[in-house]
């Protein structure tokens, strides 16, 4: 074991810096997602399962994880061959994110999400077909709050005139979740008011 | 300790005893092994961080979204921030007291869960369990080797079982057994581990590391991704076998065998996997391709348990430590396998009997050479679970397999008898 005392102490103070500055670092990041970020709403699906260390969540799957593209040549090999790619958003009538572009070249000057290839196959050889998993799928809630909003989300869906969907800014290739809203309104202060009157 | 210091420089002074005598009476207490009540206070204090830790993250995953995010992320760094700080102060004042260090260890490492936790549910941060407890060993390693803890590195060994097999979901691809990062943290706690054995060699957390250690290891072997299915046989048989060796070394020998729990788990896992290996619907599902597809890239693992295995092998010839034993030579005969092709089936389930009948055969023998019941009825039970399992799987009539069942028996009564008999002449 170490025993010099001032060597000691230093590791052990680099220790401590390091324990401190990953955590400040993983706020820090996000953060400036948050803040810089480019904000889409992904509509979505999502269930209630829990973790043993953060609590319960929501499993956030985005609607929107399919893309068409038209093949181009020798372009689409490499995209077939890699499982990282960039994907650039629209938003449609409802204000809802739609997928604008999968590529496995950085875009420039435009909000890109780093997206991970799920599934990608060729379809009578005209275009291709992609699955794409998104980077964000947990969204942590209160452990009363969560079961109610799994049970809401379901029912949303089954519902055609409401829509529920994530709150999410986008920043060179990171995503941050922010909210949560089922017809416009946090899904927090939803739950919270379905709970009440039960 | 203070109070004996000065005791002792009192006596010294008076020229009761000589400066070097005195010197030596300090190294005896200083040396002197833990009291019972020491242990005590020690295995309590581990147990109470751990408890307290624990409430704190569960606390935590309640998610008090009632509070702001400002105030949520101060609370999350409030318990490391104070166990950093207990952490500081028992190395300064308690650095001598073990119950201080573990307390104030597994504290430490406890919170730093907490707040990868806490700050993951705040931000809303991406990431499966895997990777939040793979953040959570690689901070908190430094720990066991600063303070230094061993709970806590018995703790991360733990934890890494759960990453390896977390890992299983995840990769379905060929080779890669183990993946690098969980590979490297477990090389550095078995690092700590060495020194511990180095420091204190008989002190009980060095026992607990004695069944953690190759436990781990085997764990992460059998729950990670495979692929190469005939490579199981000889890696599952490599690991064990070079367990095996490690607890013929003369510094595991000298000990009793319960405080030997290599040359135990290496023994009982060759056993058992060669009875798994025995049965025809094991290997009717196992994949054949060619062993062409081996390459050190990806079955690294297998490579560097093959060196382990024929280092240790050859150490302990040159050692003139080596008595033979039929589990040494059991992975050596596993080794054609990949490449014998559509006659895997077969060989797999020829050797598997074959080497059991041996290695029923060799603890009889050896029992009754030394004559100790334990090594004797563990190669009779071999023995008689082989012909058992062999028996049901034949077509055989009840009586046959009544028959067959008493003839057992009386050969247990039978050789017990005579075993006795033998060793109470022998006294006489």
């Amino acid at each position: 074991m170490i025993t010099n005392k001032t060597i000691l102490w230093i590791l052990f103070g680099l220790m401590v810096i390091a324990q401190l500055a990953v955590l400040a670092m993983m706020v820090r990041g996000q953060h400036k997602v948050s803040d810089q970020g480019t904000i889409y709403n992904f509509e979505l699906q999502g269930i209630d399962p829990h973790d043993p260390f953060r609590g319960k969540y929501l499993i956030l799957m985005p609607k929107e994880n399919t893309f068409k593209k038209i093949e181009q040549s020798t372009a689409t090999r490499t995209m077939l061959s890699s499982s990282q790619w960039y994907a650039t958003f629209d938003t449609d009538h409802q204000d809802l994110a739609k997928i604008k572009d999968l590529s496995t070249t950085l875009p420039a000057d435009e909000a890109y999400l780093e997206v991970q290839g799920h599934q990608s196959f060729q379809k009578d050889s005209s275009f291709i077909f992609y699955t794409i998993r998104y980077p964000f799928d947990r969204y942590y809630m209160n452990e009363a709050k969560a079961l109610p909003a799994e049970h809401m989300l379901r029912d949303v869906n089954r519902d055609s005139s409401k829509i529920a969907y994530a709150k999410v800014a986008i920043y060179q290739g990171k995503a941050a979740v922010l909210d949560v809203m089922v017809d416009g309104r946090p899904i927090e202060s939803v739950s919270e008011s379905a709970t009440g009157t039960q | 300790m203070a109070l004996l210091k000065e005791e002792i420089k009192e006596i010294v002074d008076k020229g009761i005893i000589d400066w070097e005598t005195g010197l030596k009476i300090k190294e005896h207490f200083e040396n002197k092994p833990e009291n019972d009540f020491n242990k005590i206070l020690v295995f309590f204090s581990i147990l109470g961080a751990l408890l307290v830790g624990l409430g704190i993250i569960l606390i935590f995953a309640h998610n008090w979204d009632s509070l702001s995010r400002t105030i949520k992320t101060g609370i999350a760094f409030l318990p490391l921030l104070t166990s950093q700080a207990l952490a500081a102060y028992t190395k300064l004042k308690k650095n001598h007291s073990k119950s201080w260090v573990e307390l104030s260890s597994v504290l430490l490492l406890l919170s730093i869960g907490a707040a990868i936790a806490l700050i993951g549910q705040i931000y809303q941060l991406p990431g499966d369990t895997r990777s939040f407890l793979l953040a959570w060993i690689v901070l908190g390693l430094p720990i066991v080797y600063l303070m230094p803890s061993s709970a806590v590195s018995i703790l991360l060994l733990l934890g890494l079982t759960s990453v390896g097999g977390e890992h299983r979901l995840h990769s379905a691809a060929v080779g890669n057994y183990v993946s690098i990062e969980v590979l490297g943290l477990y090389t550095i706690l078995v690092l700590y581990y060495l020194c511990l054995i180095k420091r204190a060699p008989r002190s009980l957390f060095t026992l607990w590391h004695h069944f953690i250690v190759p436990i781990v290891g085997l764990l992460l072997l059998l729950r990670s991704g495979f692929g190469f299915q005939q490579l199981n046989a000889i890696i599952y048989l490599l690991a064990l076998g070079l367990i095996f060796n490690i607890g013929s070394l003369a510094f595991f020998r000298s000990n009793r065998l319960r405080e030997n729990p290599y040359r135990i788990l290496g023994t009982l896992g060759t056993v058992i996997i060669l009875f798994v290996f025995s049965f025809h619907a094991i290997w009717e599902h196992w994949s054949s391709r060619s062993a062409t597809s081996i390459s050190f890239t990806n079955n690294y693992i297998l490579f560097l348990l093959l060196l382990g295995w024929i280092g240790t092998l050859i150490y302990l010839y040159r050692k003139r430590d080596f008595e033979f034993n039929p589990i040494q030579l059991t992975p050596l005969l596993f080794i054609p396998m990949p490449f014998s092709g559509s006659l895997a089936t077969a060989m797999g389930m020829g050797i598997s009997n074959v080497l059991l009948i041996v290695i029923g055969l060799y603890y009889f023998w050896k029992g009754q050479k030394t004559g100790r019941l334990t090594t004797l009825n563990f190669g009779m039970v071999i023995l008689a679970a082989l012909i058992v399992i062999r028996f049901f799987e034949m077509d055989l009539s009840f009586i046959s397999r009544g028959l067959c069942f008493v003839v057992i028996g009386l050969a247990f009564f039978a050789a017990n008898y005579l075993l006795i008999k033998n060793s109470k002449k022998s006294t006489q």
